[in-house]
């Protein structure tokens, strides 16, 4: 081969790792940032955040409160991969040089360009009635469309929601997932910022789904946003959630948190698309409480990310209250980690839960599922189910199954079976013999594998979700 | 003191009871508060001989200690539990088991802190059916190490029998050599705070099948802990828990199946069950697997807590049987099944049964208040 080709055929490879380093965005771009807090997690380090966004009193005093109990509060000694994660050297709050915007023309260039890489501006154009985007720290577009504004509902971001609807946000902020729950709760209260808020009227029910998206654009940063929705009486919506992040040099750090009250009779199903590249280390907290017979969905993909932590968790407080839990963890590659799992809490009569998951490990990863059943006394006759199995892909990955049930009610009947095996090197041989690539036959073999929990799950969630799975197994998602 | 009991005593100077919590909401399965009570109590211990008819009946009631114990399975650091009882044994017995034996140990009675320890070797390609039986009357722990070396295949039933009074702990340890097979049958009365706590550890081509079957009645409160590690290739493993509630006690049946990176084309079967009998009856259920392999050939757990169906009592009751008649055949039935499960042989499988079935009886003559039963299907 001559000079000219062998520096075309370097270039070819320099594009391809660039691109398969597990992310559609491509290395992290320089992009302005207005400002930048960055320091040891302290007092004034969260005054500064509280000042630097325009907060009301009450707000400041429950970061302060918030850091007083991170301060205090052991951190979890059975968490792996997160030693080597220093809090004080990330960026607590990082507020980029973007004006707020309510329609994409009116967001820079090089914002718009990652959205529509991203496939944002279409999903919201086609099949979403909202979308509020956060990059960084705050919520750079929120896009209410007619069906929301008919219905009355109140979407917007969290931070605006504060300033607006003092008295709705104190009522349920901070009371569905208490900040001293653990370490990383607390401290996802003291740093907050950005997020959405939906308030749906009594007997409103909004057709098509409202998604936010996280966006964390730099190295060394941490995301804190917030999602509370209150469903009132005999509501019902579809929230979406997805993430994604540049290729980064070194890590990031995600600790955001979803809150969901729904009240009697109203019905939430919540999605989250989680395909952070291979840089994130991420702790997502998620609870919900269900009030008489109200419902609420989970479906949890956390296809990307370095390490993932999350246990989306339904309290069901009143009787005839129930919750379906579906979660899809791919731990693909060496040191990558996804500890996902559910926890139900059964706190009335008549209650009803089911937790699906569905975990696969591949390249040296490592999938844990983690759960809890928890029924407490006076929950007559509720029914539980779990399913948890695992697929391993190859020799070097593992798998962990750790669910506990704890049943203080006789009459309530709980169960739990869950499946570990392994690919066998026959399928991988038969598919390859008739061309299919080692990562296309892993991709396929995965979407069959869950392919049981996607029945009943919403199209556009089916077809995110099988297309992620196919970029994680294909040169794209197999490094970094 | 030999340097065994002596690092003992040193670890159990630092070791907590407990490094990690068992849950977020339930701290702790064991009540480690009740032994850490009665530890240092004073008082003497004196040793009684065990009802029946024995091959063997070891303690100072029967054959002196034979043993100055220089190793073991338990692992020191792991728990206070394991340290204090090494660190506090006078003696303990070794017996090379060979063919059919049955084995009793002095049962110890009084208020202060008791610890035993039995080690039973199965040799090389031998073959042995033992049963023992281990009687309590007094607070503190009993250690019985098994030992199935290569080739061997051993059955090993082993009654535990506390005091209802006392804190108890069960420190049950096997080791399955290469090629080795054991069949195991734990079968546990209650005491206020009992721990089970079992470990299996398996080499290559091993085989094993075991169950434990526990009671929890009035205020008890049982931990049954069944761990599994699979450390050797082509190892396979059958592993059942019950646990039979009534009255305001508590029962858990949980434990870990681990197939460590060389138990390459290893299986391994778990499952948990807790059967509820009453209204006040509480059980928790935890099977768990760690696969740190991804060469596994399959592996796969199950947990259920259920109470006894409906539709089957009032079949029985609508042929004449008493409430409390019905109960005992379907309970008899369940325990029945599992003995099966097992795979110990005739005479320790017919022992384990009449244990089993007099224990059923106990459970259901405890008062319960009502019965509980689960509705028939539609």
């Amino acid at each position: 081969m001559g000079e000219p080709v062998r520096v075309a055929r370097e270039r070819e490879l320099r594009e391809v790792i660039e691109l398969s380093e597990g992310s559609v965005l491509g290395r992290v771009m320089p992009y302005p940032k207005e400002v930048e807090i960055r320091g040891r997690i302290s007092r004034d380090l969260i005054e500064e955040i509280s000042r630097s966004k325009g907060e009301p009193e009450w707000m400041r005093l429950l970061r302060l409160r918030a850091l007083e109990t991170f301060e205090k509060l052991p951190a979890p000694n059975w968490l792996e991969g997160v030693e080597s994660v220093d809090l004080d050297e990330i960026a607590a709050y990082v507020r980029p040089k973007v004006e707020a915007a309510e329609s994409w023309d009116q967001l820079p260039d090089w914002l718009r360009d990652a959205y529509a890489k991203l496939g944002l501006p279409e999903a919201e154009a086609k099949v979403l009635s909202g979308l509020t985007a956060v990059f960084d720290s705050e919520n750079v577009i929120t896009r209410v469309k007619e069906e929301l504004k008919k219905k009355n509902v109140v979407f917007l971001s969290m931070d605006e929601a504060v300033k607006r609807y003092p008295d709705l946000v104190k009522e349920y902020f901070g009371r569905v997932f208490p900040m001293a729950d653990h370490k990383f709760a607390a401290l996802h209260y003291a740093l907050w910022s950005g997020g959405a808020f939906v308030y749906l009227p009594p007997g409103t029910k909004v057709i098509n789904p409202v998604e936010a998206f996280f966006l964390i654009g730099g190295e060394m940063e941490g995301q804190f946003e917030h999602t509370l929705i209150v469903a009132d009486e005999g509501s019902y919506m579809h929230f979406i959630e997805g993430c994604a992040a540049p290729v980064l040099k070194k890590f990031s750090f995600h600790d955001g948190m979803v809150e969901i009250y729904a009240k009697r009779r109203s019905e939430v199903h919540f999605t989250t698309i989680q395909n952070w590249s291979g840089s994130i280390v991420n702790f997502n907290n998620k609870r919900a409480i269900a009030e008489e017979e109200a419902s609420v969905e989970w479906v949890e993909g956390s296809i990307g990310s370095r390490i993932t932590l999350t246990y989306p968790t339904t309290v069901l407080k009143g009787p005839g209250a129930r919750t379906k839990n579906i979660s899809i963890g791919i731990a693909n590659g060496p040191g990558k980690i996804k500890d996902v799992g559910a926890k139900a809490i059964h706190a009335a009569p008549n209650t009803r839960s089911l937790i699906i998951s569905k975990s696969i490990s591949s390249g040296g990863g490592i999938a844990t599922y983690r759960g809890l059943v928890k029924v407490l006394r006076g929950a007559t006759n509720s029914l539980s189910h779990v399913q948890c199995d695992s697929l391993i892909l190859d020799k070097e990955s593992r798998a962990y199954t750790l669910p506990r049930n704890e049943v203080d009610e006789p009459t309530a009947e709980v169960t739990h079976e869950a499946t570990v095996g392994r690919l066998g090197e026959d399928q991988l041989f038969y598919l390859a013999s008739r061309g299919v690539k080692e990562g296309e036959a892993k991709a396929m073999i995965v979407s069959g594998f869950i392919r049981d929990v996607l029945r009943g799950l919403p199209l556009e969630t089916v077809s995110i979700l099988l297309k992620v799975i196919e970029l994680e197994f294909s040169e794209l998602g197999s490094v970094g | 003191m030999n340097k065994l009991r002596a690092r003992a005593l040193e670890y159990s100077k630092v070791t907590p009871w407990q490094k990690v919590a068992d849950s977020p909401v339930t701290k702790y399965y064991t009540d480690w508060r009740s032994f850490e009570e009665v530890l240092d109590r004073p008082g003497q211990v004196s040793y009684e001989r065990p009802r029946g008819e024995w091959d063997l009946v070891l303690g100072p009631c029967g054959s002196d200690y034979n043993y100055d114990i220089d190793e073991t399975l338990l692992d020191l650091r792991a728990s206070r539990l394991y340290s204090e009882h090494v660190a506090r044994l006078e003696g303990a017995h070794l017996v090379d088991a060979k063919g059919r034996l049955r084995v009793a140990l002095c049962r110890p009675t009084g208020e202060a802190w008791a610890s035993q320890h039995l080690v039973i070797n199965v040799p090389e390609r031998a073959e042995a059916d033992v049963i023992i039986y281990a009687p309590r009357g007094a607070p503190g722990s009993t250690g019985v190490e098994v030992k199935v070396k290569e080739g061997a295949r051993a059955s090993v039933l082993i009654v535990a029998e506390p005091d209802p009074r006392w804190p108890t702990a069960y420190l049950i340890r096997r080791a399955v050599g290469v090629r080795a097979s054991l069949s195991s049958l734990v079968v546990a009365s209650p005491s206020a705070v009992e721990r089970v706590d079992e470990q299996t550890v398996m080499a290559a081509r091993s085989r094993l099948t075991h169950a434990s079957l526990t009671f929890s009645w009035g205020a008890a409160r049982v931990d049954n802990l069944v761990d599994t590690v699979q450390g050797g290739r082509d190892s396979s493993a059958d592993v059942y828990g019950l646990g039979v509630a009534s009255g305001p006690s508590l029962v858990s049946v949980r434990g870990t199946a681990i197939l460590t990176p060389q138990a390459a084309g290893s299986s391994s079967r778990f499952i948990v069950e807790a059967l509820l009998l009453d209204e006040q009856a509480r059980a928790y259920t935890m099977p768990m697997m760690r696969i740190e392999t991804g060469d596994v050939n399959v592996a796969s757990h199950r947990a259920a807590q259920y109470r006894l169906p409906g539709d089957q009592l009032f079949y029985l009751e609508s042929r004449g049987l008493s409430p409390g008649e019905a109960m005992e055949l379907l309970l008899r039935g369940r325990v029945d099944h599992l003995i099966g499960l097992s795979g110990v042989p005739g005479e320790a499988a017919g022992t384990a049964r009449s244990l089993a079935y007099a224990l059923v009886k106990r459970s259901l003559t405890g008062g319960l208040t009502p019965r509980l039963e689960a509705p028939a299907p539609s």
